[in-house]
């Protein structure tokens, strides 16, 4: 799994914490000493509109900053899966959003019922949790620990425990 | 206030506040203006956690007149804001060149003219921090690429703003501004702070705007016991209006000679690429992001390109951008405007080096495919 | 503690000034250097912020810090000058076109935030300085050379305005009433929070000439007939009050300072900070 440089873009809606889980993943790569960037988008209305965090990683010195070549995708909305479907390589994983998305079942589609399990783990807020669960098992550029550390460090203490334990449900389950 | 030490993740606009602090800065005066906010937000937030004061004028008129106040008083000062709050600076940033205060003003620049696209970025103020305000005036304007020398050249920006007596600009812009990247923050102890001059005259001898043989005055703070007499009308070295033809000329002249003669200490740029490559493409701030990712890819396809990068916008960067006109078979401008440093390049261009204008003003980046193709186009001719 | 006299804050090397004559402002200027020295302040205590126009010249014969600047933005100025050294005592010269003018944003933004500063306002009706057009205190159909047969503009009134925005002391006055001008002076300087006093001044050459009287001498006793105490004002009918304008302190109050809530407000701990997460 050698890759110099892992492009993530994760889109949805704002609210389901996108822009936090991708400081997560970014500071958790940070932590392994590799080079970030995270730039992030979103519409005049702090809730409820289409949201999007993109975060590059990188073995060495990333120059261009915005995800032109996208490695992953986190579709938690059917305007975030339509933008990108046409836009990106047949490589490109798009993982989407059992619940909320309609696919056109590409070859790198992987659909999970994220909203399901978020509510069924008792707050739909943890939503970007089980995402990044999903992702590290999808793309294991990082080690789980680093992403678990972050987490513990950037979320409220008594959060804590369900996000972690959304991490390994979507880690779990979510399969290659 | 709890500073952030060592490698951090940051966003752009939260580096400048930490850099701003670290400088010294104790004092900022602005009003709100998407990219540019977050400023704003933060030095709310940690300014009085240092014994500063954040103040959120009225406008941006006024924001840059506490700023100035502020800074005559003897603490350093800042403002940030994007082009609509810029443009209304610009009466007071000519009052803080004429009166030779000290301060920094961050402009976040965003796509124009008006209001535009409000959240979207743009560069298309590079001639406005040159010309905005009237009269023949100095100006130094640094332009940061990355989180890392946002913070970087906002405290070189408070240094070169005390050391020369001169408003200093950073022209920065929304994705710089927002992005968030790894930088470091040294220790404290690691930084060089530069405070302004102190006087060493006698209080009976004392004159505001005498200057030695470097052309810099030795403004003393407000409250002192030098007392310091502060005036936007043409002034002598007393400070005191005076209407004389002679001193209108002698003090214009020096205000430029102070920046001009220490153009080494100010002008910056960064190569990258191959020094002597055929086609040298000239960019700054986000754009020359994009522009170092072309010089890489090109460098697999057997280009040979390199990127003169803009720090220092003005003074302008004369000498090296000869040299790449000179070196190179053909330049490529790009920027986010409809030509503004092409036009001041082509200013220099005595070898008469092809020079092609690359732009974009629909409050998108410029990606690496749309250079590499002028690049191939260029190449190609 | 080394006293000072009114001259000690007047810088003798400029003078004199280049007021015309029948002019009120060299009067104010006599009155707020007065005030100063009576109030055993020094020079280096204390920084004067100018505007532009007839009294914005005013720093030009002051021997304090002093700050001269762009049109309008004089208290602008001087809330980063007191917020940059509170210890500083801080006033503003404006004229009617600085304060309530181009101003006006400024005026009634310092009054609402209650910066402690003192604003001496000298209205003569018009812009002196550029010619005699008018402002924003220029009376309904006064002329002027920029309303040659009238004014159809209604003036404001500088003491409601600043009552109204926030200041914690509004008063009126004129140069005839020379002794209570300095009085006002001395109590608007002393006060903590921001305060105004308008003063209001002939202007024989361009104001008086067109609208009152082109001697010098009558448009002092003008201000002699038509300034009258608040006591006296309010025993008039409607039709005399429209004729006259009141003088005295209107409004003297203790609201806290913007430094000072400042302070407060951020003194309090991390708890009270943080709110929600």
């Amino acid at each position: 799994m050698k890759k110099k440089q892992w492009q993530f873009i994760l889109a949805g809606t704002g609210g389901q914490g996108l822009i936090l889980a991708g400081a997560v993943l970014a500071k958790a790569a940070i932590s392994e000493a590799k080079k970030v960037i995270q730039t992030s988008s979103y519409g005049a209305q702090s809730r409820g509109g289409f949201s999007q965090a993109e975060v590059i990683i990188s073995d060495g010195e990333i120059y261009f900053m915005k995800c032109d070549k996208p490695n992953f995708i986190l579709a938690l909305s059917q305007a975030a899966y339509d933008k990108y479907k046409d836009n990106v390589t047949s490589e490109c994983i798009i993982l989407y959003d059992h619940d909320t998305v309609i696919s056109n079942k590409r070859m790198n589609d992987k659909g999970y019922s994220f909203n399901q399990r978020a509510i069924e783990l008792g707050n739909s807020k943890v939503i970007n949790s089980v995402a990044l669960g999903a992702i590290l098992k999808l793309c294991p550029i990082l080690e789980n620990e680093s992403v678990i550390r972050k987490l513990k460090e950037e979320l409220p203490e008594k959060v804590v425990p369900l996000n972690l334990e959304a991490f390994e449900v979507g880690y779990r389950e979510v399969t290659p | 206030m709890n500073r952030p030490v060592g490698k951090q993740f940051m966003q752009g606009n939260e580096a400048c506040v930490f850099a701003a602090i670290d400088a010294g800065a104790r004092f900022y005066a602005g009003y709100p203006i998407t990219p540019s906010s977050e400023i704003a937000e933060l030095c709310a937030e940690f300014l009085p956690q240092v014994k500063g004061v954040f103040l959120q004028m009225e406008d941006e008129l006024g924001s840059m007149a506490a700023v100035i106040g502020a800074s005559a008083a003897g603490t350093k000062s800042f403002t940030a804001t994007s082009g609509p709050g810029f443009s209304l600076m610009q009466e007071n940033l000519g009052m803080a060149i004429y009166t030779e205060v000290p301060c920094v003003v961050v402009n976040v620049q965003r796509n124009g003219p008006s209001t535009a696209l409000a959240t979207r970025p743009g560069q298309g103020d590079v001639m406005q921090t040159r010309w905005g305000t009237h009269g023949d005036h100095p100006i130094i304007v640094l332009s940061p690429s990355s989180v890392q020398e946002y913070y970087d050249l906002t405290v070189r920006a408070f240094n070169l703003s005390e050391k020369y007596c001169t408003p200093v600009i950073i022209l920065t812009d929304e994705v710089i501004g927002h992005m968030k990247e790894d930088l470091v923050i040294p220790q404290l102890d690691d930084l060089e702070i530069i405070n302004r001059k102190v006087p060493t005259q006698s209080i009976e001898e004392y004159r505001p705007y005498q200057t030695g043989d470097d052309d810099i005055p030795a403004i003393a703070p407000f409250g002192s016991d030098y007392i310091v007499h502060i005036s936007s009308s043409c002034h002598d070295e007393t400070g005191f209006s005076n209407s004389k033809p002679q001193t209108a000329d002698k003090l214009v002249r020096r205000l430029h000679r102070k920046i001009d003669r220490n153009i080494e200490d100010i002008v910056q740029v960064e190569w990258f690429g191959a020094r002597n490559a055929d086609l040298c493409i000239i960019a700054y701030g986000a754009v020359s992001r994009t522009a170092k990712q072309v010089v890489v890819d090109a460098e697999e396809k057997g280009l040979s390109v390199n990127l003169l990068r803009i720090i220092t916008h003005w003074p302008f960067p004369d000498a090296q951008v000869k040299e790449a006109l000179n070196q190179a078979k053909a330049v490529i401008v790009a920027e986010m405007n409809l030509g503004q440093v092409a036009q001041e390049i082509q200013r220099l261009n005595s070898s008469h080096t092809p020079i092609y204008s690359l732009t974009r003003i629909d409050g998108e980046m410029i990606i690496p495919s749309q250079i590499m193709s002028k690049i191939e186009e260029v190449m190609r001719s | 503690m080394t006293t000072h006299t009114h001259k000690d804050f007047l810088d003798q090397r400029h003078l004199p000034h280049i007021w015309c004559p029948g002019c009120g402002d060299g009067i104010v200027l006599r009155a707020y250097t007065m005030a100063l020295a009576e109030l055993g302040l020094a020079p280096k205590d204390v920084v004067t912020v100018t505007g532009i126009g007839c009294w914005g010249k005013s720093d030009d014969y002051v021997a304090t810090h002093a700050l001269h600047g762009t049109h309008g933005r004089a208290l602008a100025y001087a809330t980063g000058v007191k917020l940059g050294n509170p210890d500083l005592t801080v006033v503003t010269l404006m004229g009617d076109g600085d304060a309530v003018t181009i101003g006006g944003n400024h005026f009634i933004h310092a009054a609402r935030r209650n910066i402690d500063l003192t604003a001496i306002v000298v209205n003569n009706y018009n812009y002196g300085m550029t010619g005699g057009q008018y402002s924003a205190t220029t009376p309904l159909n006064s002329k002027t050379t920029t309303s040659p047969l009238g004014n159809a503009e209604p003036g404001f009134d500088i003491c409601s305005l600043a009552e109204t925005a926030g200041a914690n002391f509004v008063a009126r006055t004129t140069p005839y009433h020379i002794v209570s001008l300095k009085n006002l002076l001395k109590q608007a300087i002393t006060k903590k929070g921001f305060s105004v006093v308008e003063v209001i001044t002939p202007c024989p050459t361009y104001f008086g000439r067109y609208n009152i009287n082109p001697s010098p001498v009558a448009n002092m006793h003008w201000l002699k007939e038509k300034g009258v105490p608040v006591a006296k004002y309010q025993q008039m009918t409607e039709e005399e009050q429209a004729q006259h304008f009141v003088i005295g302190a209107f409004v003297n109050k203790d609201r806290p300072d913007f430094y000072t809530m400042y302070q407060q407000i951020n003194s309090r701990n991390g708890t009270e900070r943080e709110g929600e997460r």
